[in-house]
């Protein structure tokens, strides 16, 4: 298995090129009509941020100085994972075309899809955060160091489950629909458009520890707000890298030879 | 260039499972039919055998015609060649690279400019970075596409788009070549200079592997032809006898 990981990893690294012009082409060609290009992915992400913190602010009495930047950063964060996942299901299926008729290494497809996701989640991430920070003058921890690394886990993560989810859907296609309200369900159970003071009290604590995009999205919001320790989520979510990369390096090398003839 | 390449095959089986149709009614449909490979029924998934225990070995200087029905397994063949397709059993050892010219269209993006997609494929068929912007300029030089090469392809003709598609997959210095039916597309004048520069491509690579219906193609550009039928190899052998019983037997069916 090992050998097969280096293998997986070699042809990756030589086919750099490939996925490399595909993902910045499939973002230039999503805006290529208008004028704004890939800054509409922003004003929209701003725009659902604004509307959502104005109207739960307002039904779950809380300040708005403090919800607006929990909202914003919950938000990019949880967009990035849901988008990236479920088409990460897809990855393989999408690529039909290229997989019967070329021999262009197969990890190119999901890769391609998890580097343009990439880039769209730094792009909003960029613009919209900092932004945010400033106008709440909200005060940042000295954790916010741990950002990079906590960018590097939590794209490992999505890469690792979603390539699970890309062989298991070539089989068995439903899976992505049952995915795709797998994290509805998620959304909801996650403090995103909610926090956790607000149900402090009527929900117990396993409640968010036993859900593991809690972790996911507080590596990232919570040093940017300023708030505790991260190490042990960071610890935990690396965990998960590990787990998950495992199961997916196995299933791949499993199946990788069958992906041609499912596609 | 050595003339080292060389493609051997070791009782390779090719088993095609369909998981998404209702087995019963699939088999009955193509059962009755004269096309097809063997077909085996096991429980609920329907497994098709596309091609079935093939030893053979391809060496350099070859020209392979594959002849057989629909469905008789040539295409399979050519994907198990190119490295698309993985044998369900057996080995296949392929020495030298190997450039499917499998679909044309393939990669052709409409929403991106000629000029995009030439990258693109450049990137797909592995040409160094340092070589890229001669590969691009061989390409829009051979396509005559001139200023139409920063348009985007949806606003080419046919024509146009059967060009790019054709000059971007063919600029290239095969060691093993496989095609799947004679590439003729386009004008007149255009189908002459693609006829040329397929010859000469055939010229320099040391493997030729072509599937086709067309007699005359087969009989100027091979020496070798083999005849699939059912998943299996039936004759294999030089080009004008294997092509005479062919056609025998097509005429006696028809």
């Amino acid at each position: 298995m090992i050998n097969f990981f280096n293998d997986i990893f070699l042809s990756a690294l030589k086919s750099y090129r490939i996925f490399y012009i595909l993902a910045f082409q499939d973002i230039k060609n999503r805006y290529k009509r208008s004028r704004l290009g890939l800054f509409w992915l922003t004003i929209n992400q701003a725009f659902s941020i604004t509307i959502l913190a104005l109207v739960f602010s307002f039904l779950l009495e809380t300040k708005i100085k403090i919800f607006f930047p929990h909202l914003a950063i919950g938000l990019i964060v949880w967009a990035y994972i849901e988008t990236t996942l479920i088409e990460l299901s897809n990855s393989f299926i999408e690529s039909a075309g290229m997989i019967l008729e070329t021999n262009v290494p197969l990890i190119v497809h999901p890769i391609r899809v998890i580097l343009r996701n990439f880039i769209i989640f730094v792009h909003n991430f960029l613009l919209i955060v900092p932004l945010t920070v400033l106008i709440f003058d909200v005060s940042v921890s000295y954790n916010i160091f741990l950002l990079p690394l906590s960018i590097l886990v939590l794209t490992l993560l999505i890469f690792s489950i979603g390539l699970i989810f890309a062989i298991v859907n070539l089989r068995f296609r439903d899976v992505n629909n049952i995915l795709l309200n797998f994290l509805k369900l998620s959304f909801y159970l996650t403090p995103i458009i909610w926090t956790k003071d607000i149900i402090a009290g009527r929900a117990p604590d396993w409640f968010f520890y036993l859900n593991p995009f809690y972790y996911f999205i507080e590596i990232i919001r919570s040093p940017l707000l300023g708030g505790e320790s991260i190490t042990y989520m960071i610890f935990i979510s690396i965990l998960f890298v590990f787990v998950f990369g495992f199961f997916s390096i196995l299933i791949l090398s499993k199946y990788i030879k069958r992906i041609s003839y499912w596609v | 260039m050595g003339l080292s390449a060389s493609i051997v095959l070791n009782d390779l089986s090719v088993t095609f499972d369909i998981h998404n149709a209702s087995s019963r009614s699939i088999r009955n449909v193509i059962l009755n039919k004269p096309l097809g490979g063997l077909i085996k029924n096991n429980t609920s998934t329907l497994k098709v055998k596309a091609l079935s225990n093939l030893s053979l070995s391809i060496n350099s200087g070859d020209r392979v015609g594959l002849v057989g029905h629909n469905g008789s397994g040539k295409s399979t063949f050519l994907r198990v060649l190119s490295g698309i397709h993985s044998p369900t059993s057996g080995t296949i050892k392929i020495k030298g690279r190997v450039s499917p010219l499998i679909d044309l269209n393939l990669g052709i993006d409409p929403e991106c400019t000629g000029l995009e997609n030439i990258r693109i494929r450049s990137a797909i068929l592995g040409i160094k970075k340092n070589q890229v912007e001669s590969y691009c300029a061989d390409v829009i030089n051979f396509s005559g596409l001139d200023d139409f090469i920063n348009l985007p392809v949806r606003t080419y003709s046919a024509g146009m788009r059967l060009r790019l598609a054709f000059a971007t997959s063919a600029m290239f210095n095969p060691e093993i070549l496989i095609m799947d039916e004679w590439i003729s597309v386009g004008d007149d004048q255009f189908r002459k200079k693609i006829t040329a520069h397929l010859n000469s491509l055939i010229g320099k690579s040391e493997i030729f592997i072509i599937a086709s219906h067309s007699i005359k193609i087969l009989e100027d550009s091979c020496n070798r032809i083999m005849w699939f039928k059912k998943g299996e190899i039936y004759r294999d052998g030089q080009t004008q006898n294997v092509l005479r019983e062919f056609i025998d037997e097509t005429k006696k069916n028809s």
